[in-house]
């Protein structure tokens, strides 16, 4: 290691000193990227220059930005950036420049960098060194090239959402925003032809770089993860909430949560407690069951030799005349309530309380005896049980139509005249012939 | 039963050359005014317009019988009336319908020129037809004519007498057709067939 080397890997060390105390800051566009390196990957930091790049001529080497990004971890301040910025030498560039020259450049410059890399090997501080030497010849000028790495503004790397929020307030130096990694073949190696091409390319590496956003876009968010403002997304546009499907939460048997209200029950009502003695259903004492002495099987069907008839009606024969009677002579039956009215009464004649008129009627009816006219005495039962006497004198007779002597049919039918309907003129003609014919 | 009805197609035929005229393949037809014919009816006598008419009617009664042969016996009113209408008809004496009076026939004619000479000879033509088709001896009297309609009776011979007794009594048709079925010969006759 020469003293050259050694004077820069100094200068260097001055500088990453003297940025551990600046704030860090992020910078769009073609603004530098400090990036908070990691263990778990290399973190990349692009060392664009604020100014434009003024590109070499090509005859002269080529030299293309290595990028040495070193964290620096002090014990005062947890993670610090250092930008290292090394010009190495291209094989293309030495392919089109000065061979000899060339090597001889470049071979001391990767001595160099070793070697500082080696001094600034301190227990405290580690650099990580990612080199993006590219091993292809560019077919393209550097312009081009330029414009093809230009579109690498990292987005922000928030939520996929867009809001429409403010621009946030300016972050504290210690928040710093991890960018995507980009690969660093698809950032450098590839050269477009033209505008136009490089235009597209870098509309399609824009696209590639948004194309995992997009596959995360497309799943669909929780709707109880979600936590940005509640707006209707337009269709398509983003990642749509998705609302469970309507179904009843399965509930595990053993399931011994808060039992439910009252208000998810609904009001209760609780029923009054019965008054009075409890209802007892007793047997008629009057037909007692009686106890089966034998079992069903051998049981015997024996009719009942008498039957308990209720009281019949009694038809007590009348003592007085028509028109009065007495309480003996109503007919008593079940109604033994005093508001039941009694039932109408049977009244009878008794041969010795009949007036004289009705023994006139009676002579007559046995006067009518002779006339061809049939009189017959009525059967005594027609007036019940306790009729009269049979031998009674005055008995009521009914006098029956004697029967009709049919010498003649009743019912005489007169047929209509069959009416005259000749078959043929012939006929006819000799009906009419025949009229007024002896 | 053969029923052949009346086919008046190609009945007339007029031989312009050689004048003359035929009537159902009867040739010797000779077309006369009604009021001719009626003038000189009227001017014949009884007899003479009988056998005029029965000459006409002999004819017309033959071909009848030609056209319905042996089934003429089972003829029907209908049939047998097609048939001596359709010959009345083509002489130009007139349209032929029959009435049913109980066991009385009335033919009536309409279209006959008012002459009892006419009518005279229509009578006979009629008997003679009957007579000719049917071999029944009857006989054809003139009970009234309203209206156009002349209303001829058949009956026997031994009827015409009491007939024209009523007519000469002032009898209506009608009252001579009640009297014809109230007669007690006939009541009598019938009750002796009945029984």
């Amino acid at each position: 290691m020469n003293l050259q080397s050694i004077e820069r890997l100094q200068n260097l060390l001055g500088r990453i000193q003297q940025n551990v105390k600046l704030p860090r800051t992020r910078t769009g566009g073609l603004g530098a990227f400090i990036v908070t390196p990691t263990s778990a990957a290399p973190a990349l930091t692009l060392a664009q220059p604020a100014a434009p790049v003024v590109l070499p001529e090509p005859e002269n080497v080529l030299l293309e930005q290595t990028k040495v990004s070193a964290a620096i971890a002090a014990k005062s301040a947890p993670e610090e950036e250092i930008q290292v910025d090394v010009e190495v030498p291209s094989l293309e560039a030495l392919d089109a420049g000065d061979d000899g020259a060339a090597l001889e450049n470049a071979a001391l410059e990767n001595a160099a960098l070793e070697n500082a890399i080696e001094d600034v090997d301190l227990e405290d501080i580690a650099v990580e060194v990612v080199s993006a030497v590219t091993t292809e010849a560019p077919s393209e000028p550097a312009l081009e090239r330029q414009v093809a790495v230009m579109p690498f503004s990292v987005p922000p790397a928030l939520d996929e959402l867009t809001f429409s929020e403010p621009p946030p307030a300016p972050e504290p130096p210690a928040a710093v925003v991890e960018p995507r990694p980009i690969p660093v073949a698809q950032v450098v190696s590839e050269a477009p032809g033209s505008i136009d091409a490089a235009l597209l390319a870098a509309t399609e590496a824009h696209a590639a770089a948004a194309e995992p956003a997009d596959a995360e876009r497309a799943e669909a968010v929780p709707a109880e993860s979600y936590r940005g403002p509640a707006f209707t997304p337009p269709p398509e546009s983003g990642p749509q909430l998705t609302v469970p499907p309507m179904a009843a939460p399965a509930v595990p048997a053993d399931y011994r949560g808060p039992a439910p209200t009252i208000e998810q029950l609904g009001e209760l009502i609780e029923l009054e407690q019965t008054l009075g003695p409890p209802l007892e259903l007793a047997q008629p004492a009057s037909e007692p069951v009686p106890a089966l002495a034998k079992p069903p099987e051998e049981l015997e069907f024996v009719p009942r030799a008498s039957v308990p008839s209720r009281p019949l009606e009694a038809r007590e024969p009348m003592q007085t005349l028509v028109g009065g009677f007495t309480e003996e002579e109503v007919v008593t039956g079940d109604a033994t309530g005093p508001e039941t009215p009694p039932p109408p009464a049977r009244v009878f004649l008794r041969p010795a309380e009949v007036p004289a008129a009705v023994d006139v009627v009676a002579q007559q009816l046995e006067s009518r005896q002779s006339t061809p006219t049939s009189v017959t005495t009525t059967d005594e039962s027609a007036f019940g049980e306790e009729s009269p006497t049979a031998s009674s004198e005055l008995a009521p007779e009914l006098v029956a139509r004697p029967p009709v002597a049919l010498a003649r049919p009743v019912v005489d039918v007169i047929s209509a005249a069959r009416a005259y309907r000749p078959a043929s003129f012939l006929e006819l003609l000799d009906a009419s012939v025949g009229l007024l014919k002896k | 039963m053969s029923e052949s009805t009346f086919d008046p197609a190609q009945a007339l035929k007029i031989d312009l050359s050689r004048g003359q005229l035929s009537l159902m393949g009867s040739s010797g037809r000779v077309l006369v005014p009604t009021e001719s014919l009626a003038e000189l009816l009227a001017a014949s006598t009884n007899e003479a317009i009988s056998a005029f008419g029965a000459g006409i009617g002999t004819d017309i009664g033959r071909r009848i019988l030609e056209r319905l042969g042996s089934a003429i016996e089972r003829a029907t009113i209908e049939l047998y009336l097609e048939h001596l209408g359709g010959e009345l008809a083509l002489s130009g004496l007139g349209s032929l319908s029959v009435e049913r009076w109980g066991k009385a026939l009335v033919l009536c004619l309409e279209g006959l020129g008012d002459s009892a000479g006419l009518e005279s000879m229509v009578m006979s033509l009629i008997e003679a037809a009957i007579q000719r088709s049917l071999s029944r001896d009857v006989v054809v009297l003139r009970l009234a004519k309203t209206d156009g309609l002349l209303r001829l009776i058949v009956s026997g011979r031994h009827a015409k007498f009491q007939i024209e007794q009523w007519q000469a009594a002032g009898l209506s048709y009608g009252q001579i057709l009640t009297n014809l079925h109230q007669n007690p010969l006939v009541e009598a006759s019938s009750t002796r067939g009945e029984s």
